[in-house]
């Protein structure tokens, strides 16, 4: 039905103008048309990270100041969010918690993409037994499933928002270490790395200025599809008590406190985990524009 | 193929050895002897004389190891901490109520996945598409435990159709034979038993089976607008054959092994739905047992759980892969 690669030797529509002499409206507005979603979801995200990170400037109230008088109160125009049982605002805490939640979530992203990257690159490039080595090592670590793993190497080291981070930083290394080593490995037999090679360039040369910059489309749309996932499942494990301590502003241990208030008072836990869910979606609506963007089979399907 | 089937089965030995020799040692590396950590909760103070004599934890640790091996291969996976009951007792009574859990969601995941899938290549309608794209987007978006709220909130108490937690009503009296619910109720013939189990079962099934949900249908999708395009359905096309037969006798067919795989892989994630989702519907699983030990400092119930889980995950996608090279002959050639 629809021609999966376009003939590359085709010549090109005549109407077709080279990028930068198109005006910006016309631009962005073909920019829009095509990834509207991710633009949304670009937007929506960076607001969450501004606030987040200006928590101190948005938060109308202290998140852990107590206010025993108005506990429970419902969504109202001094706690648009309403306060929960201990008289909390549940907007400021939501504010603080995206502070929580997102430098969690970036941390372990952080950790997983930088020793993944090494492994996948070793093995990748250097092959032999120490590739066999990493790679059985990666096949065994996704022999867990991974919410598990996490939970194994939470209770190994100890409950605690650091060692959350840890846990789900190594939960996420085999993915990124198999997609590297995955893309070194085509790289390294393509023509312009013999070349590089036949010229003398030394491995961290070929490795720094001829793979890593082919490397980095891919690893984008893996790494917003990582930090979704992160997000879900630093959350998870801080709603199931194995993370921040009673008190800290987070999404998912503010969700386990209002579950306990549902009947009385759903707003609690509902405020929380809309936000979660919103911030979830829009990291995978940037991820999704990214794929479709950069893989070429899907960008001639999108029209 | 044989080569490869037999390299899958040697090497499936190995990963039990890995996995629990990992489980194994991740438990150890807590400071402190465990038994420090219960000493409170144990009331009995000849149990723990028995505990420590049982986990061997006045020897070194590669004693201990060799112990946990010898008795791990004769299916002994010793005493919990806190409550001195024999392990295998505790997961003849946790691993029936999952396993209905992960498969009712399994299937929730395929048929809707499935079908959300073929309706967005098949209407051919942008509007279609992009409906089912976002739907599938934020089904993937929704964390286990927030829909699990989400569906606590909806059903348990506006619309009042389902219970907010457990496995059955506690007040009905039925038999155990093999504790699978459904075989059970069904050979004693106690229907009653069997609604209520029912009505327990299909708040969490949706949770967790929501999430992958969307992930089968964007797979599906994408596979079948890749069968779309070849040849053989273009043939097909010119034969005259209509296109619900092309679509769905040939295309989709053909995009059902991803479909497979991608479910095999996805077991784990669902089993991993199941450990969060029961700690929200207090529903008395494999999650909820490893969660309670957990809180409670029963390694040794933590250290059987992880591995009876981690393994049923092994298990299932080395099925998938024979089911997958039964299934279709290009693997079979390569």
């Amino acid at each position: 039905m629809v021609p999966i690669v376009k003939d590359a030797s085709a010549p090109l529509p005549v109407k077709q103008l080279p990028i930068n002499s198109i005006p910006l409206v016309k631009r962005l507005s073909r920019l829009w048309r095509k990834y509207s979603l991710a633009v949304v979801g670009g937007v929506f995200f960076t607001i969450v990270l501004i606030v987040s990170v200006f928590a101190p400037t948005f938060a109308p109230y202290d998140p852990m100041t107590l206010d025993l008088k108005s506990r429970l109160a419902g969504p109202s125009a001094a706690h648009v969010f309403g306060t929960d049982n201990l008289g909390r605002d549940v907007l400021s805490r939501v504010i603080y918690g995206g502070r929580t939640v997102l430098s969690g979530a970036f941390a372990a992203l952080a950790m997983s993409f930088a020793i993944g990257l090494s492994i996948g690159i070793i093995a990748g490039y250097k092959g032999g037994w120490l590739d066999n080595l990493f790679m059985r090592l990666m096949d065994i670590l996704l022999s867990f499933p991974s919410v598990l793993l996490a939970i194994l190497i939470v209770t190994s080291l100890g409950a605690g928002q650091t060692n959350v981070v840890i846990a789900i930083g190594i939960a996420q290394i085999p993915i990124f270490a198999r997609l590297v080593r995955s893309i070194v490995l085509i790289l390294v037999n393509q023509e312009y790395v013999a070349a590089a090679r036949s010229l003398g360039a030394r491995d961290r040369t070929i490795i720094f200025s001829h793979i890593f910059p082919n490397m980095i489309p891919p690893m984008l749309v893996q790494a917003t599809a990582m930090l979704a996932i992160g997000i879900a499942t630093l959350t998870a494990l801080n709603f199931l008590g194995l993370g921040v301590e009673t008190g800290t502003p987070d999404w998912g241990m503010m969700v386990a406190d209002g579950q306990k208030l549902l009947f009385d008072a759903p707003h609690v836990a509902f405020f929380p985990g809309l936000c979660l869910v919103l911030t979830v979606l829009s990291v995978n609506f940037i991820g999704d524009g990214l794929r479709d963007h950069l893989d070429p089979r899907l960008r001639n399907q999108a029209g | 193929m044989g080569v490869y089937l037999l390299r899958r089965l040697l090497w499936l030995p190995i990963v039990i050895w890995a996995v629990s020799s990992l489980t194994f040692f991740a438990l150890r590396i807590i400071p402190g002897n465990p038994i420090e950590s219960v000493r409170d909760q144990i009331t009995d103070k000849s149990q723990i004389a028995r505990i420590e004599a049982e986990w061997g934890l006045d020897q070194p640790v590669y004693v201990q190891y060799v112990r946990f091996m010898g008795d791990l291969l004769h299916g002994d996976l010793g005493i919990s901490m806190s409550s001195g009951a024999p392990i295998s007792v505790l997961l003849f009574e946790r691993i029936p109520p999952t396993v209905e859990l992960t498969f009712v969601a399994m299937i929730i995941s395929t048929t809707l996945g499935i079908a959300a899938g073929v309706v967005s290549v098949a209407t051919r309608r942008r509007s279609v598409d992009n409906v089912v794209r976002i739907v599938a987007i934020t089904g993937m978006s929704m964390p286990y435990f927030w829909v699990a709220i989400f569906l606590i909130i909806v059903f348990s108490i506006l619309l009042k159709w389902a219970p907010t937690s457990g496995r059955i009503d506690a007040s009905l009296k039925y038999t155990v034979i093999t504790n699978f619910m459904f075989i059970d109720q069904v050979i004693t013939g106690n229907w009653l038993a069997l609604g209520s189990w029912l009505r327990h079962l299909v708040l969490p099934a949706t949770a967790i089976g929501i999430t992958s949900t969307g992930f089968v249908a964007r797979l599906t999708r994408s596979a079948m607008l890749e069968e779309i395009g070849s040849d053989y359905v273009r043939t097909a096309r010119s034969k005259g054959l209509s296109e619900r037969t092309v679509t769905l006798r040939h295309a989709l067919r053909n995009a059902l092994l991803p479909i497979l795989t991608l479910q095999g892989l996805q077991f784990g994630a669902l089993l991993g739905g199941a450990v969060i989702t029961e700690a929200v519907f207090a529903y008395p699983g494999m999650g909820r047992l490893l969660l309670d030990a957990i809180l409670s400092r029963d390694y040794s119930v933590v250290q059987a759980a992880v591995i009876v889980v981690a393994l049923a995950y092994v298990v299932v996608n080395l099925l998938v892969d024979i089911l997958a090279i039964a299934v279709d002959p290009r693997i079979r050639v390569n």
